[in-house]
């Protein structure tokens, strides 16, 4: 009886979508401008999220050497942070080696699956070289503006600052992170589920 | 258009009831309907030239929209600057019966994950289950296996609602 109820329940399924396929097909969907539109962006990055932090690194190699000599910090700090972004920038190329989407989007789902989670994975490993990378640079910036804040109240502007900047980013970067986890865990157990059984 | 530009236009055209059925079973408007659909073609398009015919096309481009809707899934990410589809219908607010039934479809197979509702949409979609291993990246069988564990969980969730 059960069994029956169950097998009724996919054949209206199986109806259903059938109804779905009829109203689809009626209809254009798709017009030129859609696929002109399509056409032009191919040059678009799987991660647009590392795009935008090569951008800023690149960017932010000479300004913020030149801007921190500028505002009296040490001229090794500013050779610290300019070397500081440039191995932020090594390591986004490395961790997004290989993904791009016009290979990673033809795989199978499996494939594809391993592969973003491989690359998440890198992310998370390196996460634990550059905190403890960041810690120090933090404590060496607000050392060196304690130093100039004894005769600059400007550093005192800096200070805060950098406060602010530091405590909005971490919490951002946490809760990324956290969420990264979490979404890392749920593909992994439906990966293993689909593979356990072969 | 040149040549690559028409085959590929072709390629759509026959198959844009299958890439709007996976984009309607990942999304929860109609607007993260186009925004998929987009996505879809964008991906397809960059993976053209790539796709040397080493699975069938019909293959090619469920894999693509898949992946395209697993992976924005887990993004959650919008396009903003999305062109209108040419469609009659909003599958999401049409009060006529057709579309309560596909509503009634969609919301059974959202209630799974991600890789089990591309599996039970296949399935669905008469594929075989050549096709469906082929698709998803695992073995004949375990598709068998894989599909009976999801009518299971489909049973258990449609005695939950009674």
């Amino acid at each position: 009886m059960e069994q029956s109820s169950t097998h009724e329940e996919l054949e209206q399924m199986r109806s259903q979508i059938e109804i779905l396929k009829k109203k689809i097909s009626e209809e254009e969907i798709v017009n030129r401008k859609v696929l002109r539109n399509a056409m032009k962006k191919n040059i678009r990055n799987f991660n647009n999220d590392s795009m935008i932090i090569n951008i800023v690194a690149i960017t932010a190699m000479p300004c913020s050497g030149y801007i921190f000599l500028d505002a009296g910090f040490s001229r090794w700090f500013s050779c610290g942070t300019v070397i500081f972004f440039a191995a932020c920038l090594i390591k986004n190329l490395i961790q997004t080696r290989g993904m791009r989407t016009s290979t990673i989007m033809n795989d199978n789902l499996v494939v594809a699956g391993e592969k973003v989670v491989n690359a998440k994975e890198r992310h998370i490993k390196s996460l634990k070289i550059m905190i403890p990378f960041l810690t120090l640079w933090l404590i060496w910036f607000f050392t060196e503006v304690i130093i100039m804040a004894k005769d600059d109240t400007y550093a005192l502007g800096f200070a805060c600052g950098g406060a602010l900047g530091g405590i909005i980013g971490g919490i951002i970067g946490f809760r990324k992170h956290r969420k990264t986890i979490c979404t890392l865990d749920e593909i992994i157990s439906q990966i293993e589920a689909l593979q356990k059984e072969d | 258009m040149n040549r690559n530009e028409n085959e590929f236009a072709q390629i759509v055209r026959e198959h844009k009831g299958t890439i709007y059925t996976v984009c309607y079973m990942f999304s929860e408007n109609q607007e993260q309907v186009n925004d998929l659909f987009q996505e879809i073609l964008i991906n397809l398009w960059k993976g053209f030239t790539a796709f040397r015919g080493e699975c069938n096309v019909r293959t090619w481009v469920y894999r693509v929209s898949l992946n395209t809707c697993i992976s924005l899934e887990r993004k959650k990410k919008h396009r903003i600057e999305t062109v209108p589809l040419e469609t009659s219908f909003n599958l999401f607010q049409d009060t006529d019966e057709d579309s309560r039934q596909i509503r009634m479809l969609r919301s059974r197979i959202g209630k799974l994950g991600a890789f089990d509702r591309a599996i039970v949409l296949l399935w669905l979609e008469n594929l075989s289950y050549d096709e469906i291993g082929a698709i998803v990246g695992i073995t004949p069988k375990n598709v068998s296996v894989r599909l009976y564990r999801i009518k299971e969980k489909l049973k258990e969730m449609s005695n939950n609602d009674d």
